[in-house]
């Protein structure tokens, strides 16, 4: 049975407690944890470690942990950024094995956006394939170690720097680190392809998702994770053609930020959210 | 003293040092802006930093060019959210200072920090003046001079504004200013923007980055000679006459490297620089 969840970060100014109370009384079963959730982020590993075992056992979540994507590139031609961004997946990693949490997700990387490297590149992503390919072999490694999966979020497909966009770039890691790793597909990312492409992506992907972020893409302002409306029929029908071909039922979770900060709004958006996909995904 | 006209190394990624001098030394520049990220340098200080400038300084000593320097601008932020990343930018500018000491440059470009939000907000703004604080002292042991290039008018997320800018002049006097045509004109030419800022700015500015702003959006640093707009010309001459301190000017072209013919666009460019500014 699919479970539907929210991500922590819809509600960034109220506590990690009250955020999760929040999450749970408007009904959710599942939390995408971010280590960049203000309250989190201000502490280190240990006192990370020491909140979750502190406030997580009162809740009946199914958990997942996103790791810190904040200026961070797994695929930099700054080797220190590299390194850095590494480190805090590392960080992740630790934190959900000593709290019991299953899954992580991370991000691919990037080519450089600015001169002179973004010149020399134009055409060529080959460097940063390969450091994308190293970086999520040894992501993947580490994950092995530690009991956690690792889930790849694809990127946004209108965000042509970004290397795993599409299924060929996927299929492109996948055969230089010679394993199938698991997927989170991200929806408002992959819109802007279009719902046929996307439609592709998952029905080629179908044994790999393991977890759906849920959002609205608006092509007219180009702008990621708004909230779904009558108006996201293109959402509706990717989700409806998930239902009928994907083998498992991977947890649906709501990434809605573009709003404003006032938590009553938050939450009805969420409940009107979850409405409108009711019906497509049969809860 | 006059400034001196300088041939941007920005875009002419594919080419060895040697050669970006040869071209700057025949077609008549009085100097180079090398971007520590220039593949044929960034490789070898990356491996090993030592090295990579004594590979810099025995390949400048072969021509008469004055060299001016611009700091590392990929995945760095002054003002990231992520103290680490801040830590790591700070680290990569600090070895970027040390870089113009050692080659006895001048001046370090760098560019303004970003924010992940639609607009900057005051961490921001003091993150970035914690790591120019971190870095001030550093300037002085090399003696270089550092300079906050003018973002894109256009990008929201630049969190060091022209008015930004400003402020932080006031906090830190020995803070300088890279005005860069092309950004504060924008896609819009809003040329009383640029002046507007030139005029708020001018007792700071020590270098000019030259370019003409071709408003499609994928090619912001157009050549001088593909304006056809009086106006830009005019702005660039007021421009020129607030700027007392002005050492550099940088002539930042894009699309270099496709160009079959360098050299007799970069004289041209060379040229009209020089008429406009009467140098």
């Amino acid at each position: 049975m699919v479970k539907i969840g929210v991500s922590i970060i819809t509600f960034p100014f109220i506590s990690f407690s009250e955020a999760l109370q929040k999450i749970e009384d408007l009904g959710f079963k599942a939390v995408e944890l971010w280590t960049e959730f203000p309250e989190i982020w201000k502490l280190d590993l240990n006192e990370r470690i020491k909140l979750f075992k502190e406030i997580l056992p009162s809740f009946n979540f199914d958990l997942s942990i996103h790791s810190p994507i904040t200026d961070l590139n797994i695929s930099s031609c700054n080797p220190k950024i590299q390194e850095i961004s590494l480190i805090e997946i590392e960080e992740t990693l630790i934190l959900a094995n000593k709290t019991e949490i299953k899954k992580v997700i991370v991000h691919g990387g990037f080519k450089p956006k600015e001169k002179p490297f973004n010149k020399l590149n134009k055409n060529n992503l080959d460097p940063y394939i390969d450091q994308t390919s190293n970086g999520i072999k040894q992501i993947l490694k580490q994950g092995e170690e530690l009991g956690v999966e690792i889930l790849v979020e694809n990127a946004e497909y209108d965000e042509q720097h970004k290397i795993l966009r599409t299924y060929d770039d996927f299929q492109t890691i996948t055969n230089k680190i010679n394993k199938e790793f698991s997927i989170v597909y991200d929806i408002s990312h992959g819109l802007p392809a279009g719902t046929k492409k996307n439609k592709e992506f998952i029905i080629k992907m179908k044994n790999r998702i393991k977890e759906v972020h849920l959002s609205f893409f608006d092509k007219k302002i180009k702008k990621h994770h708004l909230p779904l409306t009558f108006q996201s029929k293109e959402t509706l029908e990717i989700l409806n053609y998930m239902k009928k071909h994907l083998p498992s039922s991977p947890n649906l979770i709501f990434e809605i930020y573009n709003l404003p900060p006032d938590v009553s709004i938050r939450s009805n958006t969420l409940k009107h959210s979850l409405n409108l996909i009711k019906p497509s995904v049969g809860v | 003293m006059e400034p001196y006209i300088c041939l941007g190394s920005g875009y002419l990624p594919e080419l060895k040092l040697e050669h970006i001098c040869s071209i700057a030394s025949d077609t008549g520049f009085k100097g180079v802006e090398l971007w520590v990220e220039l593949p044929d340098i960034w490789e070898k200080l990356c491996k090993n930093f030592n090295q990579g400038v004594r590979y810099v300084k025995e390949t400048l000593e072969n021509f008469d060019l004055i060299v001016t320097i611009h700091g590392a601008a990929n995945d760095v932020n002054l003002s990231s959210y992520n103290p680490k990343v801040r830590k790591i930018t700070i680290e990569e500018l600090k070895e970027n200072i040390k870089f113009c000491g050692q080659i006895r440059a001048e001046i370090l470009t760098i560019h303004s920090s970003t924010t992940f939000k639609d607009a900057p907000t005051e961490w921001d703004i003091e993150y970035f003046s914690e790591g120019i604080r971190a870095l001030l002292p550093f300037c002085e042991d090399y003696d270089v001079k550092l300079s906050i290039e003018t973002p894109k008018i256009e990008d929201i997320q630049a969190v060091v504004t022209p008015e930004i800018i400003d402020q932080c002049m006031k906090m830190h006097e020995k803070v300088w200013v890279t005005y860069d045509t092309s950004h504060v004109i924008g896609h819009q030419h809003n040329y009383r923007e640029g002046l507007k800022i030139a005029e708020k700015l001018k007792e700071k500015i020590l270098e000019i980055h030259l370019a003409w702003n071709n408003s499609k959006g994928q090619n912001t640093h157009a050549p001088l000679q593909t304006c056809k707009d009086s106006l830009f010309f005019d702005m660039l001459k007021t421009v020129y006459s607030y700027c007392n301190k002005l050492k550099f000017i940088v002539l930042e072209i894009d699309n270099m490297n496709e160009q079959k013919d360098k050299v007799s666009i970069l004289e041209h460019e060379l040229k009209i620089a020089r008429e406009l500014f009467s140098l």
